[in-house]
């Protein structure tokens, strides 16, 4: 009986033109979206090998000019600021490293947070704050309209094909008068109904999946060692699908004509994919407004002022609040430029740490409320975890700045110490410089209740079960 | 006739329970936005007053240094919210708000909203605009999607025809009856909400603002127009329901499909530099010039060289004027054709995909219309880079101002010359003024003609359809 339904269906699909189209544009916008994926990973890797092997080359260079001009005692010519033989000069020029967020392996999949935040920092003695506005170069217009990845396509795209091939699977009985036929066959039509609503569901599936598999192969994403993004992948690509194939059955069952069903399921599509994310974002600014970016450029240079204007008092102070800084019996020079411009920026970066952790609260707040309603919206949900899978969410991002931080301390104490030492910097000095890493939280990333979409669908399955008894008014109208 | 049909048809659309829902929905919505718009504008307004006269005035009170110092100090440089933010935010979420004006560089301009925001910003904010632009469309379209074909199907249409009214008169009535619908109880009521918060928030005597709005108004009016005509003529030749799903089709692929596919398409024929890649590329410019040979000990000899055969003297302590301050001067001007060499191909990129994103506008009114509202709302990319350019140029103007005060008084001194606040004061404060409305008009000029062409073609298929209309039945 089953398949003998599925057979009729599929006879139906392939007569009536929508699906088909629609079918075939999904296959369209899967491949234009993966291979868009696969071009902006592809970019990705070659910068960040290039940006290593330019650093590992500028360290070798400025070891072998240092190393040139002490043999033939000679003193650096060029700007002072970037003099290599000057621990300043070394951290603010040829010895800076960079910290790299390396691409996760299914980052085809979305492009998420990577094109607003720092995908790698460059490290120097300049004052810590600058770091947070590091981004990529790109234009607004661009990122506004946002891309048409492979997240777009499973959250924006896929629900639409689904209308498109089930929008009037009961009304279009009713118009066409073969509903009452349904009645009079040995079949129950509440399960005639069922079936090709689950049969559509899996073939459309399938089909995506399908799709997608192929995509992540030709992109030559190691499967086996994703293998568990690609299940949560799968996972949730289904659970979606379903949540949209129930809420088009739940249309239908309320009896109205298929243009009306049509218009209503757009309805539904544009309030929970694009209005309630956008009256989200009303609701966490106004519940959790942010602290003034703009003030805090204010703050930070008062902060800067008050610490020129006390150094010489703050000498003692700074001694005992960075010991680990002070290298043993050393005197520190008060006056020297690199000693004050250190000094300073420490300072500043002392009394803005309150505002800055502001922020961060804020954020997380903001987050939390997204995470907390995000579920109302399918699609914000969604495309967290699409995020995540991917390598380019929220979480990865916090994660990689607060690398950036610690990274840099580590960074600016190996040059710090030299400065307030007064030694100058000797060719193996560059070999020595640390080398940020970012560690990988080993901890699950995606994160996520992911038992919510199936009791969300199963929900919403269970209120169409009900309306089912709608069929015998449907009937009688027909 | 034509009266007739369009006085009837309001009256039949005025008791449609979709325009019911639909007004309660879409004026819930517009309150919303209208209120969000509000408070943010005022928290901006003030946010940004506050922090401009706290820079400055931390400017004037440096106290005394070097002047080179205090171009290293620096200046900001802020972009304050247009009056009509409140209406359309366009890209203001994604576009810096303030810029450091500092010496030797040419910074971008930072601190955008949606950093801040995480994935929250990145869907999206509901303004008053974003309801114009996508909720008043999908209205006119379920208003409209069966005005023709009902009559159609139930056989009414043969009646009317034997009255002797003709098959273009009857869709242009039901066009004026819809515009005068969607004219009267959303355009006008909403847009005179608007204007009074519009008025309430300007500064006094400056009313410029309400006067965009009103041709935001008009422009408004030609893009209803637009989804009327399309709306009534796919009524006109299908049946209902394929009427309205070509007609939700439709929506969805200019409203949403076209700005993705425009966007990435332009970032893919024209990439724009990586930031690493830009920025070692400026830095080795300035480094080591053009052709990678120069350095700054080579640069500083032929300062000397220069200035020394300029003043007709033989050493530098004979000169008449600091060489600090000359050499300052001279590293300025050979970094700003460096900054402009490299910002200017960089605009150049962004132009070109600009363009190729306003190519593909044609195939959506939603595109042109927003690309429309968010220039005469002074929220655009167009008045960023105005506001970027101008900035600069009193970055500009700032460090002439300061390196001549060197070269004039630090004479013997060098940079043990100090300055005070007498020289700190003789620097303007940045101000901003936007582009021009003739300047913003000539620049939209073909997204205007657009929209015009999009109602000349709809008016010319609906002629059409209006003559081989009786022959349907």
């Amino acid at each position: 009986m089953f398949w003998e339904i599925c057979k009729q269906d599929w006879k139906v699909i392939k007569r009536g033109k929508l699906a088909g189209s629609a079918m075939i544009l999904l296959m369209v916008f899967i491949c234009i979206a993966g291979w868009i994926g696969n071009h902006y990973a592809d970019t990705r890797t070659v910068l960040i090998e290039k940006i290593k092997t330019n650093e590992l080359f500028a360290l070798e260079a400025a070891g072998n000019l240092v190393d040139s001009l002490q043999i033939n005692n000679l003193p650096f010519k060029g700007n002072s600021h970037r003099d290599p033989t000057t621990a300043n000069g070394a951290a603010n020029g040829m010895g800076a490293r960079y910290l790299v967020l390396p691409p996760s392996p299914m980052m085809i999949i979305s492009i998420g947070q990577s094109d607003l935040y720092a995908n790698y920092y460059k490290f120097g003695l300049n004052k810590k704050q600058a770091l947070y506005h590091e981004a990529e170069i790109l234009n607004p217009v661009v990122v506004f309209n946002g891309y048409f990845d492979l997240s777009f396509v499973i959250i924006y795209i896929l629900p639409l094909i689904i209308i498109a091939c089930s929008y009037n699977i009961i009304s279009s009985e009713k118009e066409q008068g073969t509903f009452r036929l349904l009645f009079n066959s040995s079949i129950s039509p509440k399960k005639i109904f069922l079936i090709k609503y689950t049969f559509r569901l899996i073939l459309l599936y399938l089909f995506t999946i399908g799709l997608i598999f192929l995509i992540l192969v030709c992109s030559k994403v190691n499967i086996s060692d994703a293998a568990y993004e690609t299940g949560i992948l799968f996972f949730e690509i289904f659970w979606y699908m379903a949540f949209w194939m129930v809420i088009s059955l739940i249309i239908n069952l309320l009896n109205f004509r298929s243009g009306t069903n049509a218009a209503i399921l757009s309805g539904i599509w544009l309030l929970l994919l694009t209005t309630f994310p956008a009256i989200l974002n009303i609701i966490a600014r106004k519940k959790y407004p942010m602290p003034s970016r703009l003030e805090l450029i204010a703050e930070t240079r008062e902060a800067s002022d008050s610490a020129r204007n006390n150094m010489n008092l703050m000498l003692s102070g700074f001694m005992e609040d960075h010991p680990e800084l002070v290298p043993e019996g050393s005197k520190i020079n008060p006056n020297d430029f690199a000693v004050v411009s250190l000094r300073s920026g420490l300072a500043v970066e002392e009394a803005i740490r309150p505002l800055e952790q502001e922020f961060s609260i804020k954020k997380a707040e903001q987050e939390a409320l997204l995470k907390q309603f995000g579920i109302l919206s399918p699609g914000i949900r969604l495309q967290i975890i699409l995020n995540n899978i991917a390598g380019t969410g929220e979480e990865r991002y916090n994660a990689f700045r607060a690398s950036m931080e610690e990274e840099h301390d580590k960074f600016r104490a190996y040059f710090a110490k030299k400065i307030l030492a007064g030694e100058p910097m000797q060719k193996e000095d560059y070999q020595q410089i640390p080398q940020p890493v970012f560690i990988e939280n080993e901890k699950n990333q995606i994160n996520q209740n992911l038992a919510f979409p199936v009791i969300l669908t199963i929900v919403c399955f269970a209120f169409a079960l009900g309306l089912f008894r709608k069929l015998t008014e449907i009937a009688a109208e027909a | 006739m034509k009266k007739l049909v369009t006085a009837f048809e309001f009256r039949e659309l005025k008791k449609n329970y979709r325009f019911k829902i639909g007004a309660i929905i879409t004026y819930i919505l517009f309150f919303t936005a209208l209120y969000s718009g509000y408070q943010q504008y005022v928290y901006e307004h003030a946010e940004i007053n506050k922090t401009k006269e706290i820079t400055y005035r931390q400017w004037v009170s440096q106290g005394d240094k070097n002047p080179h110092s205090a171009a290293h100090y620096g200046l900001y440089a802020f972009k304050p919210p247009s009056t009509l933010f409140i209406f359309d935010k366009g890209i203001e979420d994604y576009l810096g708000r303030a810029v450091w004006l500092e010496a030797h560089n040419q910074n971008e301009v930072k601190i955008s909203q949606v950093k801040d925001q995480g994935l929250t910003g990145k869907f999206g904010y509901l303004s008053v605009s974003f309801i114009w632009q996508l909720f008043i469309p999908l209205f006119i379209v379920l208003l409209c999607f069966d005005s023709v074909n009902k009559l159609i199907e139930s056989g009414t249409i043969k009646l009317l025809f034997s009255t002797g009214l003709k098959g273009k008169d009857l869709l242009w009535g039901k066009i004026f009856a819809i515009s005068k619908l969607v004219g009267m109880y959303f355009l006008l009521p909403m847009a005179l909400i608007t204007s009074l918060v519009i008025v309430s928030v300007s500064p006094s005597e400056d009313y410029s603002g309400l006067f965009y709005y009103l041709f935001l108004i008009f422009i408004y009016s030609l893009y209803f127009l637009i989804w009327i005509i399309f709306s009534v003529y796919i009524s006109s030749i299908f049946k209902a329901s394929t009427a309205l799903t070509i007609l939700s089709g439709i929506w969805i692929f200019m409203g949403f499909l076209i700005p993705r596919i425009s966007g990435t398409v332009a970032g893919l024929v024209h990439p724009a530099p990586s930031s690493y890649e830009f920025t070692e590329k400026v830095l080795t410019e300035r480094e080591k010039g053009k052709d990678g040979t120069g350095s700054y000990e080579k640069f500083q000899e032929e300062l000397k060289e220069k200035i020394l055969k300029e003043y007709g003297v033989e050493n530098l302590e004979d000169l008449p004027v600091s060489f600090a301050g000359y050499s300052l001067m001279e590293s300025e001007n050979k970094d700003w054709k460096i900054y402009d060499k490299h910002y200017g191909e960089l605009n150049k990129k962004f132009k070109f995909q600009n363009f190729l994103i306003g190519w593909m506008n044609v195939f959506s009114p939603v595109q042109t219309q927003k690309s429309l509202s968010s220039a005469f709302s002074k929220t655009d990319i167009n008045n960023h880079v105005f506001f970027a350019e101008n900035a600069e140029a009193h970055r500009r103007l700032v460090q002439n101002i300061l390196n001549e005060d060197q070269l004039k008084n630090g004479l013997g001194k060098e940079r043990g010359y100090l300055a005070g606040k007498d020289l700190w004061k003789k620097i303007p404060e940045f101000q901003f003024s936007s582009n021009s409305f003739l300047n913003i008009l000539k620049q939209q000029s073909g997204n205007l003609l657009l929209l015009i062409l999009w109602i000349l073609a709809g008016s010319l298929l609906l002629n059409r359809s209006g003559k081989t209309l009786k022959y349907l039945n």
